[in-house]
């Protein structure tokens, strides 16, 4: 799907089109054409038109130079290839006291805004960068995400933003007010309490995997200890853990969109490549959370394109993966740890467990909201139009165009250009 | 166009001689005059006796009769090959096939005829008949045969053509044997002056050439209205037909056919205007009966033009 940076280049194109087409149909109607073998004997002289065409004469000339000047047009009118149907985009920006959740903005989206969800595409953009007594700091950051994320989809025709406050926004009017008006549509500015915010919990089940794992297993012991940390909230996610060394096939038991965790005891997962020598690394790291300790680097990710990393050595080599399947996701850990070892217990590695229990892609740590605690504003009715960013910033929108799509476009339009002129001199050879 | 297709104008030609216009130059013996006497039993004329005559040949009752020796002289008969050399060139496939008309006859249809036509009268006196062509996918020779069949093999031939050569035609001519009978069968509209020297260039070295002008009758009465025509063999070159130009027309195109017809006489060949809605039979007639351009003259549309409001008039 095409989609142009300036439309109105291409209707101006659309209305050259249309003027073209009305100039044939004002033209002079072009006599029948017969092959006469006699044509030689025929005088050569200049006829008159008499009459206007009712109907297109030379419909291969007409369609060629409409379909010129209207790629010309589109190529000129900055298009870029759209992968998706997104016109909408969700913007939600939330200081430091808002858990950065995007399961929890996006039920809070869709339950304030049902028809969000269905027509747009949510982009969370969290400020943990601020403290919640700066919430004014918030807009700058939803124009760079604005202009970004229209930038880089052209599909994108309007921005809902969606503010996330701690605090109530009445303790804000003040401050936040000049850069509500600044934002060219409505502003929806949410309150979010402390207190309604709690941790999704997590049910650890123990894949079967034929008697590899020991009874006394740190790592089962470890995500069960971590699932019953995080279990403060009523909805619970299941997560499947399995100790075997290669990848078990999936149990019926194992629903397609569930979560799978592959720790092997051996610390080599399938599709690793297993080092020749194990190498040493002091900290294991998540989401910049350091856990020290004394670690044995086994194994490195092979070339499995589909999976992102979400724990690294300390050398900056990956220690676990996770690669999104139909619905679910499957974790792979190439982490060895010992029988006796209560590191993982440490709270220096919440983190990491954080990861391996909480929901799919990164979507974030497993919050939900309770909704009846949180207070919502609208300032504006209109949507902010994405067409507002896009000028911003001009690196971005050089960017933004598909250069590829563009050439072609062009290259294209000159194709016909020159069909159109080889059409028009066999047509001047005839009428000479 | 199969054989059977032209069963009605065999049929119609059936009994009909294409004697040659003059004593031929050849060796087998046929039905054609020769040049040379010899003493068959068909008597000529008496000649006065001359040293190195053969003294066998003389007539001894009349040397007692009237004291002077003469020989007798007859008439020896040999074959004349006769080949055809058609057009098969773009123009010939005028007019185009029209599916609500295809009888309609085209120029290409009514040369095929004339050329089965002819070659079954000549092939009926034992002369050898043979195909020259121009087709689309490259020239058609059909060696000059004489034995059952060959006018068939001939009409075969002409049905396997692809009409819309641009190869000239004159180089037909000069390929072929000196002492034949050639019949160009073309509209002269592509390479005419060559194919005319070329033909004068036979008829000099002793040898006989009929020229059959094929003529489409929608080039002699154009349609009405405004057209833009354009010539099949030179598709650049195109021509506005306007109602005031066709008188015009008409003049320069009869202007062309005379020419034509007297430049052909005057070389010495034989020259009939076939126009294409004109009886077969009878143009094959009138050509081996050596009459020249007698289809112009009995054309009831020779003087035939349309009005500017497309009325037929004279």
């Amino acid at each position: 799907m095409i989609a142009l940076a300036l439309p109105w280049v291409f209707g101006l194109a659309c209305a050259g089109a249309l003027a073209i087409t009305a100039l044939h149909f004002f033209s002079v109607r072009r006599p029948a054409e017969i092959l006469l073998p006699t044509t030689r004997f025929v005088p050569n002289r200049t006829v008159r038109a008499v009459s206007r065409a009712t109907r297109p004469s030379d419909v291969l000339l007409l369609l060629t130079r409409i379909a010129a000047l209207t790629v010309a047009g589109l190529a000129a009118a900055g298009p870029r290839w759209r992968t998706s149907s997104v016109t909408r985009l969700v913007l939600a920006v939330g200081d430091r006291g808002v858990t950065p959740d995007t399961i929890a903005v996006r039920q809070l989206v869709m339950r304030e805004d049902e028809g969000a969800t269905h027509a747009g595409r949510l982009a969370v953009v969290m400020a943990s960068a601020h403290a919640p007594d700066e919430p004014a700091a918030l807009f700058p950051l939803a124009w760079r995400a604005a202009a970004h994320q229209s930038m880089s989809d052209a599909g994108i025709d309007s921005i809902d933003l969606h503010i996330m406050l701690s605090r109530a926004p009445a303790a804000h009017d003040a401050g936040l007010g000049a850069w509500r008006d600044s934002w060219p549509g409505r502003v929806v500015v949410h309150h979010v309490p402390s207190a309604a915010v709690r941790r999704r919990g997590a049910m650890v089940v123990m894949e079967n995997d034929g008697g590899d794992a020991p009874d006394d297993d740190a790592v089962q012991a470890a995500m069960m200890w971590h699932a019953a940390r995080s279990a403060r909230a009523n909805a619970m996610d299941t997560v499947w853990l399995a100790r075997a060394s290669g990848l078990p096939k999936r149990t019926d038991a194992v629903g397609a969109r569930a979560v799978r965790v592959y720790w092997p005891i051996d610390g080599v997962p399938r599709g690793w490549r297993a080092l020749a020598a194990p190498d040493s690394s002091a900290a294991l790291v998540s989401a910049g959370v350091s856990l020290l300790g004394s670690w044995s680097v086994t194994a490195v990710p092979g070339t499995a394109t589909s999976a992102h990393a979400i724990a690294w050595w300390s050398d900056g080599r990956v220690a676990a993966t996770e690669e999104p399947t139909s619905g679910g996701c499957d974790r792979q850990v190439a982490v060895v740890t010992l029988a006796s070892s209560d590191a993982l217990l440490a709270s220096s590695a919440n983190v990491l467990f954080d990861q391996l229990l909480g929901p799919c892609a990164g979507s974030g740590t497993g919050e939900v909201l309770a909704s009846t605690l949180v207070e919502r504003e609208t300032y504006g009715a209109a949507l902010a139009a994405a067409a507002n960013f896009r000028g911003a910033d001009t690196v971005t929108r050089r960017n933004g165009v598909s250069a590829w799509l563009t050439v072609l476009l062009f290259a294209l339009a000159l194709v016909l250009l020159l069909v159109e002129w080889r059409l028009r001199e066999r047509h001047t050879e005839v009428m000479g | 166009m199969t054989l059977t297709t032209y069963g009605p104008l065999l049929d119609a030609l059936r009994g009909v001689r294409w004697p040659a216009r003059r004593a031929v130059d050849a060796a087998l013996p046929g039905a054609h005059r020769n040049v040379q006497r010899g003493a068959t039993g068909e008597f000529t004329e008496y000649r006065l006796y001359r040293q190195g005559d053969d003294p066998r040949r003389m007539d001894w009752k009349l040397l007692a009769r009237s004291d002077r020796a003469f020989v007798r002289l007859t008439d020896d008969r040999t074959l004349l090959p006769t080949w055809f050399v058609v057009d098969a060139s773009a123009s010939m496939s005028f007019p185009a096939i029209d599916p609500r008309h295809p009888d309609v006859p085209t120029k290409w249809s009514a040369a095929c005829n004339v050329t089965v036509g002819l070659a079954s009268v000549a092939n009926a006196s034992g002369d050898p008949i043979g195909l020259m062509t121009t087709g689309l996918h490259g020239p058609v020779h059909l060696s000059a045969r004489a034995r059952r069949g060959t006018v068939g093999e001939l009409a075969r031939a002409l049905e396997r053509v692809s009409v819309g050569a641009d190869t000239a035609l004159a180089p037909l001519l000069t390929a072929l044997p000196a002492r034949a009978r050639v019949v160009v069968i073309s509209d002269l509209l592509g390479d005419g002056d060559a194919v005319l020297r070329a033909a004068s260039q036979r008829i000099v070295a002793g040898g006989i050439v009929e020229c059959v002008h094929v003529v489409a009758r929608e080039e002699l009465v154009l349609p009405a209205g405004t057209r833009l025509a354009r010539d099949p063999e030179a598709r650049t070159v195109a021509r506005t037909i306007s109602p005031e130009g066709l008188a015009e027309y008409r003049a320069r195109f009869d202007a062309f056919r005379a020419v034509c017809a007297q430049r052909w006489r005057a070389a010495g060949a034989g020259y009939v205007e076939a126009i294409t809605d004109v009886s077969v039979p009878r143009l094959v007639r009138q050509i081996v009966a050596g009459q020249g351009r007698a289809t112009s003259r009995d054309d009831p549309f020779r003087d035939t033009v349309r009005d500017a409001k497309g009325v037929e008039r004279r």
